[in-house]
C-alpha cells in the first residue's frame, strides 16, 4: 500500500511534466499541426536561465527570465526558422525543429559543459509525510503549478481564441476567410507553447538535474505521452502523458526499472499500431 | 502528399530518354568505383582507415536516400539497424564461427528481416509519427542490448576478429573492399530501380498515395520491400563498423549516428545519390579530423546547423543544386538533343 | 448489351449527412456513361467508392460479373478499372512521359529480382511500354511535352496528362471526374473528340462532367444525381425532357 501511493504520486509529478510540455506540442499542432520538437530543448534553456545563469538574482525574478527565454526562443524560432519552410512543406518543418533542439543543447554544452549539473529546488526539498505518502515540496509545487497552468489553459480555450483555433485546425483558408488573423493566433501559440516548456523546465531541473541533452529526452517522452492520449485534442494529449508518467512509475517500481526505455517506447509503439488516433482521441477524418 | 520534402525544379526519377544516355553515367560510374577500388592500394594506413569509415556512413546515407528521397518515408530507424547489424556480425562470426563471407549475408538478412518488420509496424502510420516509431525502435534495442549480459550489457563487446574468405578485416584496405563492393551493390541496385517499375512504383507513392492505388500500385508492398532493401544495407554497414571498431557497445544504436546521418542526406539532397555521397565524404573527414582542427566540441552543432540551414535555405541539398535551372542550362545543351531524338 | 458494372443501394454518410443515399447505377459494356448533378449531389463520393478510394457504407458492386464492394483501390485498379481525380493527382515533379508510364504499372510483367538489376529483360519491357506510351501521348497530342515536368504545364494539358494516365492502364472501365472542368473551350471540344474516340474503339468510360452541353452530345446514356438520390436514368434525349432533372439541375445552370 506504502510502495503504492508512493509510486502513484511519483508517477503523477513526473507526469506533469511530461503533461507541460505535452499540452506545448499540443496548443500548436491543434491549431497548425506543426509538432516543434525543440521544446524540449526550450525547456532545458529556461532550466539554465533558472539555476546555473543567473545565480546572483532573486529566485522569482530568475523563473520569470527563464520563462521569457523560452517564450521568446518558441516566437522567434517559429518567424525566423520554421515558418517559411514549415507553410510549404510541415514535416521539412518538423525536421528542422528536431536540428534545432540540437543546435540549442550543443550551445548550452559549449556555454555551460556538458558534465550534469544539480539543481536545487527554490521551494526546498523538504519532505512532508501524510499516512502512507511522503512528498516533497518540490513534488507539491509541480503538482500546483501544472494544475493552475492547465486550468489556465483551459480558460483562454474556452474563450473566444479557443474557437479560433479550432476553426484554424478545421480549415486554415477557412478561418482566414471568416477574419481570423491565422499569422497573430500562430504567434500567440507559439508564445503559450513557450510558456508550458519553459515551467517544464524550471520545474524539471530539480528532479532531472540539469545537462544540454536533458531536452532531447524529455522532449521525445513527452511526445509520447501526447500520442498515447491523442495529440489532436489538448486534453487527451495531457491525460496521455500523465497516464504514461504514472505508468512508467510503476513499471519502475514494481517490475523493473533498467527496462524504462523498453516500456516507454514499446507503448508508444502499440499505441500508433494498434489505434494511431490516441487511446483517447478520436480518428480524424481526412477529405479526398 | 506531405510525404516528400521539397519539389524538385527538375526531373529527378527514371532519364526520360532511357537507355540512348544511360552509357555515360554508367561509364562514369565504373571509372569512380575503380579509381576508389585502386585507392586504398596506394595510400596509407590511417587515411584507408578513414576511408573505410566513409564507406560505412555512405552506405547508411544512401538508404535514407532510398527511403525518404525516393519512397518519400521520413526514417529515424537507420540506428536500430545499423546496431543491430553491429552486434549481428559479431554474433555471427565469432559465436557461430562463421566466416564473413557467408557470415555478412546472414546480417544482411538480419537486416532485412529487421526492417521489414519495422515496415510493417509503420504501415498504418505516416510522417512524423512513422519517424519516431522507428526512433523508438532504436531506443528499444538499446534498452535491451544494454541488459544482455549475452551481449556484453553496457561494456559491449570487443576483442572479436571478423575473418573474410579467410583473412582478418583489421586490414583497412579488405575493409575497403568489402564496403565498396557493398556500396556498388546498393547503388546499382537503386540506379536499376530508379528506372523501372518499382522506382516508378515508389515516386507514385510518395507524390500522390491515392492516385498510386488508382493506378494499381500496392502501396504497402512497396513500402516493405523498400524498408526490406534499406535495412539489409544498413545491417551490413553495421557490421562492417564492428570490423571497423573493434569494439561494439550500445553506443552503435545512438542518436548521434542517426542526426549524423540525417544530416548527410539532407545536406547532400535525399533525391541525389551523388550528393549524398560527397557530402558523407565531406563530413565524415570533418568529423573524424575536428580534433586535429580543436573543433571536436562543435562537430554535433555543425551537424545540427546544417539541418536547420540546408532545410531552410537549400531545401533540395547540394545534390538539388547541381540540378538547378541555371546549371542545368550550362552543361544540358546536348541531353537536351539527346532527349530530342529519343522522343 | 451486357452490363459492365453494377451498383446496387450504395450509401455513403459523412456523420449525419447521406451523402450518396442508395444508388444504383449500371454501366454497359462499351458505353459511354455521363453522370451529373448540381453541386455536392455526391458524384465524387460515388465513384470514390466504386474505385475503392473510399469505404463503402451499404450496398454492393459488381464489376466483370464478380463481386467487387469494399476490394482496395489497387486491387480494383489491376482488376482493369482506371480513373482521374476532380482534383489533380499528377506526379508533379516528374516528366510526363513518366507520369504516364506509371499508369502501366499493371502490365509490366518483370518480377522483383529483375529490378535490381536492371536485366535485359527489364531493358526490353520497358523499351516496349514506352513506345506503347508514346502512342497515347501522340493520340491526345501530349508528344512534344513528353520530357516536360507536368508542374510546368498548363492546366488544360495538366487534364490531359491525368486522361493518358488514366488510359496508359489500358481499363476495361476508364472513370473520369470532370475532366473537362476550367478547360477553355477550344480544350472542350478536344476532350469530346477524345472521348468520342475512345468509345469507338472500345473503352467503356463513366464521366463526371459539369459541362452538359458536352455530355449530351458524346453519352449514350446519363444518371443524375441529386442530393445523393438518383433522379433520373436514361438516354440523354430523354433526360434533358425529364421535368424532375430540370427542376433540380438544368434550371439552376441554363443560363451558364
Ligand atoms: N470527406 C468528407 N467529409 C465530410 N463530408 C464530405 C466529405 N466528402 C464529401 N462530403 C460531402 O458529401 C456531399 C457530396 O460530395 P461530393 O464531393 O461527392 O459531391 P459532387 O457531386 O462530386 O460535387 P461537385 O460537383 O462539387 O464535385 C457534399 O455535401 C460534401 O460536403
Ligand atoms: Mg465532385
Amino acid at each position: 500500500m506504502e510502495t503504492f501511493v508512493l509510486l502513484l504520486a511519483g508517477g503523477l509529478v513526473t507526469g506533469a511534466i511530461y503533461a507541460l510540455v505535452a499540452a506545448g506540442y499540443a496548443v500548436l499542432y491543434t491549431a497548425t499541426g506543426f509538432v516543434n520538437f525543440a521544446l524540449g530543448a526550450q525547456a532545458m534553456v529556461a532550466g539554465y536561465l533558472t539555476y546555473a545563469a543567473f545565480v546572483d538574482l532573486p529566485v522569482v525574478v530568475r523563473i520569470l527570465i527563464a520563462v521569457a527565454g523560452s517564450v521568446l526562443l518558441s516566437v522567434l524560432s517559429w518567424v525566423l526558422i520554421y515558418r517559411r519552410v514549415a507553410e510549404k512543406d510541415m514535416l521539412a518543418g518538423v525536421i528542422m525543429s528536431f536540428g534545432f533542439s540540437i543546435v540549442l543543447a550543443e550551445v548550452v554544452q559549449l556555454v555551460a559543459g556538458g558534465i550534469p549539473r544539480p539543481a536545487r529546488s527554490p521551494v526546498g526539498s523538504t519532505a512532508h509525510s501524510l499516512g502512507p505518502l511522503s512528498i516533497s515540496n518540490h513534488s507539491i509545487a509541480v503538482l500546483a503549478v501544472s494544475a493552475v497552468l492547465f486550468a489556465l489553459l483551459g480558460l483562454v480555450l474556452s474563450s473566444r481564441g479557443g474557437t479560433a483555433i479550432r476553426a484554424m485546425f478545421q480549415d486554415k483558408e477557412m478561418a482566414e476567410t471568416l477574419g481570423i488573423p491565422t499569422h497573430r493566433v500562430t504567434l500567440w501559440l507559439f508564445a503559450l507553447s513557450g510558456v508550458f516548456a519553459g515551467a517544464a523546465g524550471v520545474l524539471a531541473a530539480p528532479i532531472l538535474s540539469l545537462s544540454p541533452h536533458m531536452g532531447t529526452r524529455l522532449a521525445l517522452i513527452a511526445f509520447v505521452g501526447a500520442v498515447l492520449g491523442g495529440l489532436g485534442t489538448i486534453r487527451s494529449a495531457i491525460a496521455g502523458a500523465v497516464l504514461l508518467g504514472l505508468l512508467e512509475a510503476f513499471f519502475a517500481g514494481y517490475i523493473s526499472s533498467d527496462w524504462r526505455a523498453t516500456l516507454v517506447f514499446g507503448v508508444f509503439i502499440a499505441v500508433l499500431v494498434v489505434r494511431p488516433a490516441g487511446v483517447l482521441g478520436r480518428i480524424a477524418t481526412v477529405k479526398v | 502528399m506531405t510525404d516528400t520534402l521539397t519539389r524538385p525544379r527538375q526531373p529527378s526519377t527514371t532519364d526520360p530518354a532511357g537507355h540512348r544516355r544511360a552509357g555515360l553515367p554508367v561509364i562514369v560510374a565504373v571509372v569512380l568505383v575503380a579509381a576508389a577500388a585502386i585507392f586504398p592500394a596506394l595510400s596509407d594506413y590511417s587515411t584507408t582507415y578513414l576511408f573505410a569509415y566513409i564507406l560505412i556512413i555512405a552506405l547508411l546515407g544512401l538508404s535514407l536516400h532510398l527511403l525518404m528521397g525516393l519512397m518519400g518515408v521520413f526514417s529515424l530507424g537507420q540506428a536500430a539497424l545499423f546496431g543491430t547489424g553491429a552486434y549481428a556480425a559479431v554474433v555471427v562470426t565469432e559465436d557461430l564461427g562463421l566466416d564473413g563471407a557467408i557470415g555478412f549475408v546472414l546480417v544482411a538478412a538480419v537486416g532485412a528481416v529487421l526492417g521489414l518488420l519495422m515496415g510493417a509496424v509503420t504501415l498504418r502510420v505516416t510522417d512524423l509519427y512513422l519517424a519516431l516509431t522507428t526512433l523508438a525502435v532504436g531506443y528499444i534495442f538499446e534498452n535491451v542490448v544494454r541488459n544482455s549480459d549475452w551481449l556484453g550489457g553496457p561494456q559491449g563487446r570487443s576483442g572479436f576478429s571478423i575473418m573474410f574468405f579467410g583473412r582478418s578485416l583489421d586490414d583497412p584496405r579488405l575493409l575497403c573492399w568489402i564496403g565498396l563492393g557493398a556500396l556498388t551493390l546498393f547503388l546499382a541496385v537503386i540506379a536499376s530501380m530508379r528506372r523501372s517499375k518499382i522506382g516508378r512504383a515508389f515516386m507514385a507513392t510518395r507524390e500522390s498515395p491515392m492516385a498510386a492505388r488508382s493506378i494499381g500500385v500496392d502501396a504497402r508492398r512497396y513500402k516493405l520491400l523498400g524498408f526490406t532493401i534499406a535495412g539489409a544495407f544498413s545491417a551490413v554497414a553495421g557490421g562492417l563498423y564492428s570490423a571497423w571498431s573493434l569494439v561494439v557497445d550500445p553506443s552503435v544504436y545512438s542518436i548521434d549516428l542517426t542526426l549524423s546521418v540525417l544530416a548527410i542526406a539532407i545536406v547532400g539532397g535525399l533525391r541525389s545519390a551523388p550528393g549524398i555521397l560527397v557530402v558523407a565524404a565531406a563530413l565524415t573527414y570533418f568529423r573524424n579530423s575536428a580534433g586535429d582542427f580543436g573543433v571536436s566540441d562543435y562537430v554535433l552543432l555543425v551537424y545540427g546547423s546544417l539541418i536547420v540551414l540546408s532545410l531552410r535555405f537549400l531545401p533540395l541539398g547540394l545534390g538539388g543544386l547541381a540540378s538547378s535551372p541555371a546549371v542545368v542550362r550550362l552543361v544540358g545543351r546536348s541531353g537536351r538533343r539527346g532527349r530530342g531524338g529519343a522522343a | 448489351m451486357t452490363a459492365l458494372l453494377e451498383a446496387r443501394g450504395l450509401t455513403r454518410r459523412w456523420g449525419g449527412l447521406t451523402a450518396v443515399d442508395e444508388v444504383d447505377l449500371t454501366v454497359h459494356r462499351g458505353s459511354l456513361h455521363g453522370l451529373i448533378g448540381p453541386n455536392g449531389a455526391g458524384k465524387t463520393t460515388l465513384v470514390n467508392m466504386i474505385t475503392g478510394v473510399d469505404r463503402i457504407d451499404g450496398g454492393r458492386v459488381v464489376f466483370q460479373g464478380a463481386d467487387v464492394t469494399g476490394l482496395a483501390a489497387h486491387r480494383l485498379a489491376s482488376r482493369g478499372m482506371a480513373r482521374s481525380f476532380q482534383t489533380s493527382q499528377l506526379f508533379e515533379d516528374e516528366s510526363v512521359l513518366d507520369n504516364v508510364m506509371a499508369g502501366r504499372h499493371r502490365h509490366i510483367g518483370y518480377r522483383f529480382p529483375h529490378t535490381f538489376f536492371y536485366t535485359p529483360k527489364v531493358s526490353r519491357e520497358e523499351r516496349r511500354h514506352r513506345t506503347d506510351v508514346h502512342a497515347i501521348l501522340r493520340e491526345l497530342d501530349l508528344a512534344v511535352d513528353a520530357h516536360r515536368q507536368v508542374s510546368e504545364l498548363p492546366y488544360g494539358r495538366r487534364r490531359l496528362v491525368e486522361l493518358a494516365r488514366a488510359m496508359a492502364s489500358e481499363p476495361t472501365l476508364l472513370v473520369l471526374d470532370e475532366p473537362a472542368a476550367g478547360l477553355p473551350g477550344s480544350d472542350v471540344d478536344v476532350l469530346g473528340e477524345v472521348l468520342r474516340r475512345l468509345r469507338r474503339n472500345g473503352y467503356t468510360i463513366l464521366v463526371i462532367e459539369h459541362n452538359i452541353g458536352l455530355l449530351m452530345t458524346i453519352c449514350d446514356r446519363m444518371t443524375v444525381l441529386s442530393e445523393g438520390r438518383v433522379i433520373a436514368d436514361d438516354e440523354p434525349a430523354v433526360v434533358r425532357e425529364s421535368p424532375r432533372v430540370i427542376e433540380a439541375y438544368l434550371g439552376r445552370t441554363d443560363d451558364a
